[in-house]
């Protein structure tokens, strides 16, 4: 649902942007009137990454809140703060001498999403904004409405940018999607790369029945038995379930805690992403014959109960409930699987201990993992604007110079990314893919006595910080912050398990949409997963897989797949 | 009145009171649901273990709500759209009704306006016109934008329509006979009658507005003008991807159910508290025997 009405305010602003009278009146010259030296310190400012303005500059931005709600500023110094004074726009204003002026302002995500195609369509886009989504830069570029970043990324970009963008090599670079004909339209923002999901398990049950951890698919099935039939929590009662599955099996991944799309790859399918195929062109996962397989597997899992009876009609709070009561003992879920309150509170109320494990893994062994997509927005300067090199100015003082400062002002902004309540008020930060992976490399140098506490950047040091925090409380016998637990969990434990263990990972051949899935891919969704859910409950034969292919084919899905491929070989 | 109860009439009367009660508890529950959530203890609230009593009760939530100064300012825009909102309606719908209810021949042109309401109940221009109207007219970011949009609710102009018609012609005929205006008529006349009418269309506005999110969304580019439904709406947005470690913490706090149950509590008290002041009002038969034929 939400897809569709996300699908509905782009086409529509994009039907407006066709009506739209082009609002550029060329390049406005706000050096009229200057001396020759205030005219040289401007231009010293523009073209230096992190050159501060000889006066205040104001932009006009749209501002990406988080829906955490004002109140977790309440009681700290940082109260009466508002969008277009808090510790971000105060740092900024102090670094560069900007300040931003909000046109709108709303919680990332749909709401955000839904004033960017309603300043696109009213004709009045911000100076400077950051659009969430490729559809909307497409409109944007195809309307002429932005401006060109080439000269300004080449000149201006700091090293940990251009770094960072260098780090999904060659065929993923997040530039590469901002790039129309050659120009650089935007700056992407980056996706952290998710890495793979993990099977996790309590570990004090596992110990309980004295049994290893699982990797393959025959091991996790031995142990999700086990779980069930032989009383892991030892109350004497028959009351666990084995593993918990989301309503909607895969899909999103590694993001969709709960969904088990490892069983899948396991088996070699790739649900609900493209692929490509052995003749080079690409085809969709979910209506390839290797679906067959793990269905089979996951139907005779449903009708043995090792996994969850009723998962096809819980909600995603049921099955948080459902851990946190102590009745399940095994999920599928991401490296921060930790941030779960599914795991929060049964380490805060009872003594269960988490591991992740890499499993369910494939034949050479390894978990058969799936790679997001490397761009996660873009950050555009309105065609006109006077300072578009302030865009790529902030980026860099988001990305690298407010990393490595050690000031008190720094500090107010590590505050602040606790609070979580403000963003920065421009929504984007450059990192590297394995950026996690990098960070909890460079913490655990120092935890090892490696190197010294003063090579962590600020954001590394206050996970550091949370490690010791931990271990401190932990050594005393008592229960650490659940926000230590956390960090510690995911940071140290899991991502280390991810250096340690790595996976193989799929690139999928296509991220985008095409035009017909305006219209038609929400329908075909449904009908995949009403099949596969039908399916593994037993309702349907696995035969009548096929005759889904066929339907879904028919339906409009040769058609999308076409598209699919002709919008690659552009 | 005298009825010989049959055996069929016996289970009919059984049968009604069952769905009665059956509805009636499919909307009682999940309030009593919300509000036991709301005075639980998060872990408990976590774990799924809270019914229709509150499990480990604490009022903390209900403290920290009292801190919540978002909260009680949206609650007070809120406050403001109803009374205002309400009003602006109350206006449109009672001046638009009464002329349309009457016979085409004393307001020939009735048919054209009755068609032209029908016609913008049916079909509308769709958000982003409806968005480019209200910025062009520079009321977003003001009170104006949550109540001027919707200032003439088509549906409960036709309630109202209709009840001024069930009203007998013969009020309006005595009254013209002794010499009263068109005014003096509705205000005198129609509106003491219609109070059953009236209580039912303005509880409705009330309704609407108080719980309209999505106007606040479209029309508010500030946070702090959201009016409170807004404000609940936007914490439980959901966060699909986690793009950045700020993100991160989110996903941990996301879960206080405990906290946004307090706060869907206490929005959903001003709507408790005026329903029984209209229930008086909800009494049929005023004209019973205001005319003898």
């Amino acid at each position: 649902m939400k897809k569709i009405t996300k699908l509905l305010a782009v086409a529509s602003a994009a039907a407006m942007l066709l009506t739209m009278v082009s609002c550029s009146s060329g390049e406005e010259d706000f050096t009229a009137g200057m001396t020759e030296e205030e005219k040289a310190a401007w231009e010293a400012a523009a073209n230096d990454p992190y050159g501060k303005y000889p006066e205040l500059v104001t932009y006009t931005t749209g501002y990406n809140l988080t829906n955490q709600g004002s109140d977790v500023l309440a009681g700290t110094p940082y109260e009466d703060d508002t969008t277009e004074n808090n510790a971000y726009t105060r740092y900024l204003k102090e670094v560069l001498n900007v300040q931003n002026e909000n046109a709108f302002e709303a919680v990332s995500g749909a709401d955000y999403d839904q004033k960017v195609s309603m300043a696109i369509a009213s004709q009045n886009i911000p100076d400077i904004m950051h659009v969430s989504n490729y559809e909307t830069l497409v409109d944007l570029v195809e309307s002429d409405l932005i401006e060109d970043m080439t000269e300004i990324y080449e000149n201006l970009a700091c090293d940990t940018v251009k770094e960072a963008y260098a780090s999904y090599g060659e065929g993923n670079s997040p530039l590469d999607a901002a790039t129309f004909d050659g120009k650089l339209m935007a700056i992407p923002k980056t996706q952290l790369s998710d890495g793979q999901d993990f099977l996790w398990l309590r570990k004090d049950w596992l110990d309980n029945l004295k049994l290893e951890e699982p990797s393959t698919l025959e091991e996790m099935e031995a142990v999700l038995k086990a779980f069930i039939e032989d009383d892991p929590d030892g109350n004497g009662q028959d009351d666990t379930i084995g593993l918990v599955v989301h309503s909607e099996v895969y899909g999103d991944y590694p993001n969709n805690t709960f969904a088990i799309d490892n069983v899948f790859t396991a088996l070699g399918a790739y649900p609900n992403i493209w692929i490509t195929d052995d003749d080079g062109k690409a085809v969709y996962g979910s209506v390839q014959e290797e679906m067959k397989a793990p269905l089979e597997l996951l139907n005779r899992w449903f009708n043995e109960g090792i996994i969850d009876k009723e998962f096809a009609t819980r909600t995603n709070d049921d099955i948080v409930g459902l851990i946190s009561s102590g009745k399940c003992g095994a999920y599928i879920g991401p490296w921060w699987s930790p941030f779960n309150q599914a795991q929060t509170s049964t380490y805060a109320s009872d003594d269960a201990e988490w591991v992740n494990v890499s499993c369910p893994v494939g034949d050479d062994g390894k978990i058969n993992a799936i790679s997001t997509k490397s761009y996660a927005g873009f950050v555009v300067v309105r065609k006109g604007y006077e300072h578009p090199e302030l865009a790529m100015k902030i980026v860099n003082v988001n990305s690298e110079y407010s990393k490595q400062d050690k000031s008190d002002a720094a500090k107010e902004i590590k505050e602040n990314q606790t609070l979580a309540y403000f963003n920065w008020p421009l929504y984007c930060e450059v990192q590297p893919g394995n950026n996690a992976e990098l960070m909890t490399q460079h913490i655990v140098d120092v935890m090892d006595g490696n190197a010294d506490e003063s090579t962590l950047t600020t954001e590394e040091q206050s996970y550091y910080e949370s490690a010791q925090r931990f271990l401190e409380a932990e050594e005393a016998g008592k229960k650490a912050d659940s926000a230590d637990y956390s960090q510690y969990m995911s940071r140290m434990v899991s991502i280390n398990k991810m250096i340690d263990e790595p996976a193989n990972f799929l690139v999928p051949s296509f991220f985008e949409t095409t035009d017909s899935m305006g219209s038609r891919w929400s329908s075909l969704e449904k009908m995949e997963m009403e099949t596969v859910l039908k399916i593994i409950t037993g309702e349907k034969d696995i035969s009548e897989f096929d005759s889904f292919v066929e339907q879904w084919k028919s339906a409009g899905g040769d058609r999308i797949t076409e598209e699919v491929n002709e919008a690659i070989a552009e | 009145m005298i009825q010989k109860k049959s055996f069929g009439a016996y289970t009919a009367k059984v049968l009604i009171w069952m769905i009665v009660i059956l509805m009636t508890l499919s909307c009682l529950l999940p309030l009593i649901n919300m509000i036991a959530i709301s005075l639980s203890g998060s872990s408990a609230v976590a774990a799924n273990q809270v019914g229709l009593l509150p499990v480990d009760f604490t009022l903390t939530t209900y403290n920290k709500l009292l801190k919540d100064s978002q909260f009680w300012a949206s609650f007070w825009i809120s406050v403001q759209r109803v009374v205002l909102g309400t009003l602006i309606n109350m206006f449109f719908v009672i001046t638009m009704a009464y002329p349309l209810s009457k016979s085409k021949f004393r307001f020939p042109a009735r048919e054209v306006y009755i068609k032209f309401v029908i016609f913008a109940m049916l079909f509308s221009g769709g958000i982003i016109p409806l968005y480019m109207v209200v910025s062009g007219l520079k009321l977003t970011d003001t009170i104006w934008a949550l109540v001027l949009p919707g200032a003439v609710p088509v549906f409960n102009v036709i309630l109202m329509i209709n009840f001024f018609k069930s009203v007998p012609e013969s009020l309006d005929e005595a009254a013209r006979i002794d010499g009263a205006s068109p005014l003096t008529i509705l205000v005198k006349i129609y509106l003491p009658v219609s109070l059953p009418a009236l209580a039912t269309v303005a509880l409705f506005s009330i309704v609407g507005h108080w719980n309209d999110y999505f106007s606040g969304l479209l029309y508010m580019n500030k946070a702090s003008l959201y009016p409170l439904q807004t404000y609940i709406q936007q914490l439980t947005v959901d966060i699909t991807q986690v793009t950045d470690a700020e993100q991160l913490k989110q996903l941990s706090q996301m879960s206080n159910r405990a906290f946004n149950a307090t706060k869907i509590v206490v929005s959903t008290i001003p709507l408790l508290v005026i329903y029984p002041f209209l229930q008086k009002y909800f009494v049929s038969g005023i004209v019973i025997g205001a005319v003898k034929e």
